[in-house]
């Protein structure tokens, strides 16, 4: 389902230098498979998901979703496939302050060329437990609620992977395993193959499949 | 959801700034609204009150004095001209052959300040007060002899155009002939005794305005009694009491503001004769004076005006001059200047407003970078995030058009009545003056919010261009990483 090959990339610093960020030679991930990507601060997890996520573009190599290599896609075909292949929960969960619980969901399918199916909206609000809050905003639902809303966003578009980026780390710890679960099970039932940033043992060690970036990442191994 | 939608979100989210930002932007629209409106309406009524008549002929001096004395009652009637000077516009005076209606103007009387004017019959049958608007009678019928006559014999004949003002004829004969004052004083009465001229009934006989209708309560049948002097204010003595014989409907031009009266009757009374002597019946032709003659040219002969206007100029005793031309002046002179003022001042509040839009939308673009951030990462295209912005833009300015164009609107109506006391020229909050588009002129004309909205349209597109170039070039990693 996603097959990420000889990946690299590097930022170019403001004195005109390059810093080199990532080399992953080979990194996949089957449909509906779940793993966790464990790694410390400047070992290029955040990067390595924006790359999958079509929003960083590597200076070499390809990066295939779903059959589609989405280096050789430009930019407004990349943001396409973004919208309805991808899902991508943060760790501060950037929900639209404006927007009630419902909009947010519905912000999710906006983009991805279709009319957006606003039953399936409230079916995963509900889904997630929050089929009273669907006119709540952000800041009327509780960490975990809005954590909870960022999953059925991510999810609403049905897509083939779900990018999670230490979805838990802000959650106090009665609900990080319940948020957890939640990921894990929907993931499950829509056969989306999950990609879970975390650096909490406590969380990879649920996982059946833990890939450590350094490991991958052969610049962070150096 | 859409764009709009997003966009609309997005300025609910910004509420107080974002009212803040409408506010200013319908303060200048409210403005620049207020100011065209009142410009267009101005002038269009100022011409309109001086249609229907080619010259006005008066003693020599300012002719923007004299138009607008004898068109808009404005301001105090100058030097009177010898009735014999009139009468050369008759049929068989020197300009008679070119001339399709010559009426007499006699000034220097009021009623309650409205003007009391001498005049002849011919004023609301000979003249329109506008192009194709005859002047038509709310209730009662002409003054004069004819339109008496008519009415004596019971014939429902309006010498205006075509009103049934029948019903009104036995009560106004009754009250002419007996002439029972209902406005005056027993008092007054008494010593008017002593005035009374021995004149037929059509001579003290009126027919009044309709805003003078409406604010003194005369109706057909009422008499009242001219005061000396031309506003309220002026000390005079009363003169014999006028009948009400006719109502004007609302014309929307200053005649709304006076009493009409039988020039017979005005001269008859004491101090209009040229000699200040007392006369017991109709005024020797040698000792009366008029204000200033109206003069409709004959339509068949349109270079009439011309020669009139030069002959009349040429000689020593009198002038003529062209209305519509003199309140052309008056626009261009005073108006104009004064509304382009105002303009230019609505048009700068209205670009600060604009201003107001991009630093609004500016100030919050840290969190805005983030929104768009997460928006981009939904698979939002870059076009996308800059149509929000430009929509969120467009929404603000539009939002405050819409609510200047209320609120222009509003102050127009609050400001009618001040200026129909001060001018006579009516306006109303409804009325949507027309502009002519630049290089088209006579050609492409459309009311102003035609050409305002798009303006605003044109305004919110370059205001909203730059935040919106912004947000367009914003780098979503680098957002999402600070946002995490």
């Amino acid at each position: 389902m996603l097959l990420v090959e000889n990946v690299q990339k590097s930022f170019r610093l403001p004195d005109g230098s390059t810093l080199p960020i990532l080399n992953v030679p080979r990194f996949a991930v089957a449909a509906g498979e779940q793993l966790a990507l464990v790694g410390g601060s400047g070992s290029g997890k955040t990067t390595l998901l924006h790359i999958i996520a079509g929003i960083t573009r590597p200076d070499t190599g390809r990066v295939e979703i779903d059959g589609t290599d989405i280096t050789k896609l430009n930019e407004a075909a990349r943001d396409l496939f973004r919208a309805n292949k991808l899902g991508y929960i943060f760790q501060t969960f950037n929900l639209l302050a404006g927007f009630t619980a419902l909009e947010n969901v519905l912000l999710g399918m906006s983009f991805c060329g279709r009319k957006p199916d606003e039953a399936r909206a409230r079916q995963l609000l509900e889904r997630v437990g929050l089929g009273k809050r669907f006119d709540h905003k952000p800041a009327m639902l509780s960490v975990g609620e809005q954590q909870r809303t960022a999953v059925a966003r991510a999810l609403v578009n049905r897509p083939k992977v779900l990018l999670a980026d230490e979805p838990t780390a802000s959650i106090d710890s009665r609900h990080q395993q319940q948020v957890l679960d939640l990921i894990r099970e929907t993931c499950r039932e829509e056969n989306v193959a999950l990609v879970l940033v975390t650096h909490a043992p406590t969380v990879s060690e649920q996982f059946p499949r833990v890939e450590r970036l350094e490991e991958l990442n052969q610049l962070a191994a150096a | 959801m859409s764009l709009f939608k997003i966009a609309w979100r997005s300025i609910q989210q910004r509420g107080l700034g974002s009212t803040l930002t409408i506010l200013s932007m319908a303060l200048g629209v409210a403005l620049i609204v207020a100011v065209l409106v009142l410009r267009g309406m101005v002038d269009e009524s100022f011409r309109r009150g001086a249609q229907g008549y080619n010259l006005i002929v008066g003693k020599k001096g300012s002719p923007l004095q004299l138009v607008l004395n004898t068109v808009y009652h404005l301001g105090t009637p100058g030097e009177p001209i010898p009735w014999t000077y009139y009468e050369e516009f008759l049929p068989e005076g020197q300009w008679g052959g070119k001339v399709a209606a010559a009426i007499p103007i006699c000034l220097g009387d009021n009623f309650q300040g409205y003007r009391v004017i001498g005049t002849t019959p011919d004023l609301f049958t000979k003249i329109e007060y506008a192009y194709g608007r005859p002047y038509e009678f709310a209730a009662g019928r002409n003054f004069g002899e004819e339109a008496a006559e008519a009415a004596e014999h019971g014939h429902a004949h309006d010498h205006a155009h075509g009103h049934d003002h029948g019903h009104d004829h036995d009560h106004v004969k009754k009250e002419a002939k007996t002439r029972q004052p209902t406005m005056v004083s027993p008092d007054d009465s008494d010593e008017n005794e002593e005035h009374h001229h021995d004149l037929p009934p059509h001579f003290l006989e009126a027919v009044i305005g309709a805003r003078v209708a409406r604010d003194t309560g005369l109706k057909v049948g009422d008499t009242f009694e001219p005061t000396h002097g031309v506003s309220s204010g002026e000390e005079g003595h009363k003169h014999d009491p006028f009948t009400v014989v006719g109502v004007l409907k609302p014309t929307g031009t200053p005649n709304d503001q006076a009493l009409f009266v039988n020039v017979e009757g005005f001269l008859a009374m004491d101090g209009h004769s040229k000699d200040g002597s007392h006369h017991h019946g109709p005024l020797p032709v040698e000792l009366r004076e008029v204000s200033a003659v109206l003069v409709k040219v004959d339509p068949n002969n349109p270079f009439a005006a011309n020669g009139i206007y030069r002959e009349v100029n040429e000689g020593l005793e009198a002038q003529a001059a062209y209305p519509l031309r003199e309140i052309s002046i008056l626009m261009e002179t005073f108006v104009g200047p004064i509304a382009t003022v105002l303009l230019v001042i609505a048009v700068l509040v209205v670009i600060v407003a604009s201003v107001g839009i991009i630093v609004g939308i500016y100030n919050s673009m840290n969190e805005r970078r983030r929104e768009i951030a997460i928006m981009r990462s939904l698979g939002a295209r870059r076009g996308s995030v800059l149509s929000v912005i430009m929509l969120e833009s467009l929404l603000l300015a539009l939002c405050g058009g819409v609510a200047g164009f209320l609120l222009g609107h509003l102050l127009i109506g609050a400001a009618s009545p001040y200026v129909l006391a001060r001018t006579g020229v009516e306006i109303g909050a409804l009325q949507f003056p027309t502009v002519e588009i630049p290089f088209m002129e006579g050609v492409l004309i459309v009311p102003i919010e035609l050409v305002l909205l798009p303006g605003l349209v044109l305004l919110a597109g370059i205001v909203g261009y730059f935040p919106a170039r912004a947000a367009y070039k914003t780098d979503v990693s680098r957002a999402l990483s600070n946002a995490n």
